[in-house]
């Protein structure tokens, strides 16, 4: 497999996108996945270091890593911060979300964007407020749940898809 | 545009001869063609295996194993790709007729063979192939067949000049569409005319495993989606809802900045539904494409019921209309939500015209309060032009008075205090009688 660097070929928007989906896809479709988690991670890093910064978040707590999804997600009327307690936020995402979108006007693999870009670029977001943040994603829609629960809690940063 | 429904005659055009042995056992498999990736060679794969007779450019191998014989072909046709194993053999003697052979041999050979085709096929079809004299004794073998295997009939009818079944029960445990297995019983010596008949049946099922391959994927790609359509379907339904309970308050609570907000997510609603029910409809138009072809192949074999059975033709057209079924459905379901966000997007539109007019009247009527405002302003300053023209008047009027009448200049200055009024608004009326 010819090395790539991928963080090149993302552009920001890449989760309204559907143009920019249906490029990634079928470009490396055949990819290692982990390859592609890492950089989307990156990317997701990046952003809410960025958005970290802009709204002056202090420490690296629970409450921090709600408002960088927030932020993220201000005008997405699809995905929205449940709760905030107990040392942990859950974002919920449901109904017609830009991805399910963009799967089938684009006829991509819903399993695939999610989860080789969506949930580790949200992981990524999580972890630019504190690195060891986990992101257990438990009840998902491709595997038939009605909605998508991201639980972030501290731990040892990790991705969970169990 | 579907395949060629004639899939022998294309063969038989190219000059290639079919096998003139008994068939027994055939396999067909239907992929999708990968435009980015080479077509599978499994033909050659076979002649590697078995040798015979192949031919690279009709993609067809005739050989022989053992006492039993083998053919293979593979076809291409609209994107799609199909194997067409054949298992038989050259016994022609009575014996093989009104019987049910041992299938034993036939279905180890097929099954070897099968290893050389590609994972993941989009339909398969099975058919075991039986040989009768009469019409009668046919349908007797087919009944003793369904209960020795234990299985039922689903449907079955008479097709070019075969009794033709399609079984059901207990080893049907793929999905009824995705796989199939059939049961034909021809009729007659399955020489000459019968053997060519057989033959014209399996392509005429190479063309059915095409169309119900194509149709069988575009649904697995799509089921994920149907699988999800109450769940997202009520999310946003609740969604709506809140929506319609904030435009409900009083005109006066609702602030422009929460109507462009609930605009702004409306719309990104509004065009996502837009996008996945005109999306799901090209695909409903796509899986009508199939339908219609299916319907124009089946026509053609003019199937008479066997029986109280359904046909074959209407238990295949009933199975590809059964999955094209949820295709409308998404369409119409999400059709719904973008009716009910046009009356959200019209409500938050009337709001914002009502808010646009009363802004509009709030302004008419403080400007008119800032003409009351003018004009009193203007009186008073009248009034005061008129005062320091007087106060100029009598001041010059004093040093004339000063200079003529000396003691008597103050008394007379105040006389002139009315007159130098009378003089300043007589002044001001005819300066201002100019503008």
């Amino acid at each position: 497999m010819e090395a790539v660097d991928l963080s090149l070929t993302i552009p920001g928007d890449w989760f309204v996108n559907p143009k920019v989906l249906s490029e990634f896809y079928w470009k490396y479709k055949d990819h290692p996945i982990e390859e592609i988690r890492k950089v989307s991670f990156q990317q997701g890093l990046a952003l809410g270091r960025s958005l970290k910064e802009q709204l002056g978040i202090k420490g690296d707590g629970i409450e921090g890593i709600a408002a960088v999804l927030k932020a993220v997600l201000k005008d997405e009327p699809t995905a929205k911060v449940m709760d905030v307690k107990e040392g942990r936020v859950l974002l919920r995402n449901s109904g017609f979300c830009p991805l399910m979108t963009a799967c089938l006007s684009m006829n991509l693999p819903w399993t695939w964007l999610c989860s080789a870009l969506g949930w580790p670029f949200f992981h990524g977001l999580g972890s630019a407020v504190n690195p060891k943040v986990n992101l257990a994603m438990i009840k998902r829609r491709e595997k038939g749940d009605p909605y998508c629960d991201h639980i972030f809690e501290i731990g040892q940063g990790k991705l969970i898809i169990p | 545009m579907g395949p060629v429904h004639n899939l022998r005659t294309a063969i038989e055009m190219k000059g290639e001869e079919l096998p003139g042995w008994f068939l027994h056992s055939v396999y067909i498999a239907s992929y999708q063609i990968d435009p980015e990736k080479e077509t599978q060679d499994a033909v050659e794969k076979l002649f590697n295996r078995y040798r015979g007779t192949y031919s690279k450019e009709s993609n067809s191998l005739e050989f022989r194993a053992g006492s039993v014989s083998g053919y293979a072909k593979g076809l291409s046709e609209k994107g799609s790709q199909v194997f067409l194993l054949a298992v038989g053999s050259a016994e022609t003697e009575r014996k093989a007729l009104d019987s049910i052979p041992s299938y034993e041999p036939y279905d180890e050979l097929v099954e070897d063979m099968k290893e050389a085709l590609p994972e993941n096929s989009d339909s398969t079809y099975s058919l075991r192939l039986a040989y009768s004299t009469d019409e009668k004794e046919a349908g007797a073998l087919l009944r003793c067949y369904v209960r020795n295997t234990g299985r039922t009939l689903k449907s079955a009818g008479f097709v070019r000049g075969s009794i033709l079944a399609t079984l059901g029960g207990p080893r049907d445990l793929s999905s009824p569409m995705a796989s199939r297995e059939l049961m034909t019983v021809s009729i007659g010596d399955g020489l000459g005319k019968g053997a060519d008949a057989v033959w014209t049946l399996c392509f005429e099922i190479c063309c059915l495993a095409i169309y119900t391959g194509q149709m069988n994927r575009l649904h697995s790609q799509r089921e994920l989606m149907f699988d999800q359509t109450d769940a997202a379907e009520r999310s946003t339904q609740l969604w709506i809802n809140e929506i319609l309970a904030k435009m409900r308050r009083p005109i006066e609570e609702i602030q422009p900045k929460d109507l462009e907000e609930i605009l702004k997510e409306t719309t990104i609603q509004f065009s996502r539904l837009s996008t996945m029910a005109s999306s799901m409809r090209r695909d409903y138009v796509k899986a009508q494409g199939l339908l219609r072809g299916m319907r124009a192949l089946l026509k053609k074999w003019n199937e008479r019921p066997m029986d109280d059975s359904i046909t074959n033709s209407s238990a295949e057209m009933d199975d590809l209309e059964n999955l094209m079924t949820p295709f409308r459905d998404f369409t119409e379901r999400t059709e719904a939500l973008m009716t009910q966000l046009s009356t959200v997007l019209d409500s938050v539109r009337t709001y914002l015209g009502i808010q646009q007019q009363k802004m509009s009247i709030m302004e008419q009527t403080s400007s008119k309060e800032q003409l009351v405002r003018l004009v009193n302003l203007q009186e008073i300053l009248h009034k005061l032009e008129v005062l320091i023209v007087a106060v100029y008047l009598t001041e010059m009027a004093r040093i004339v008075f000063e200079t003529l009448l000396h003691e008597s200049a103050n008394l007379a200055t105040t006389a002139f205090i009315p007159v130098a009024l009378l003089t300043s608004v007589f002044i001001s009326r005819i300066l201002h009688k100019k503008h």
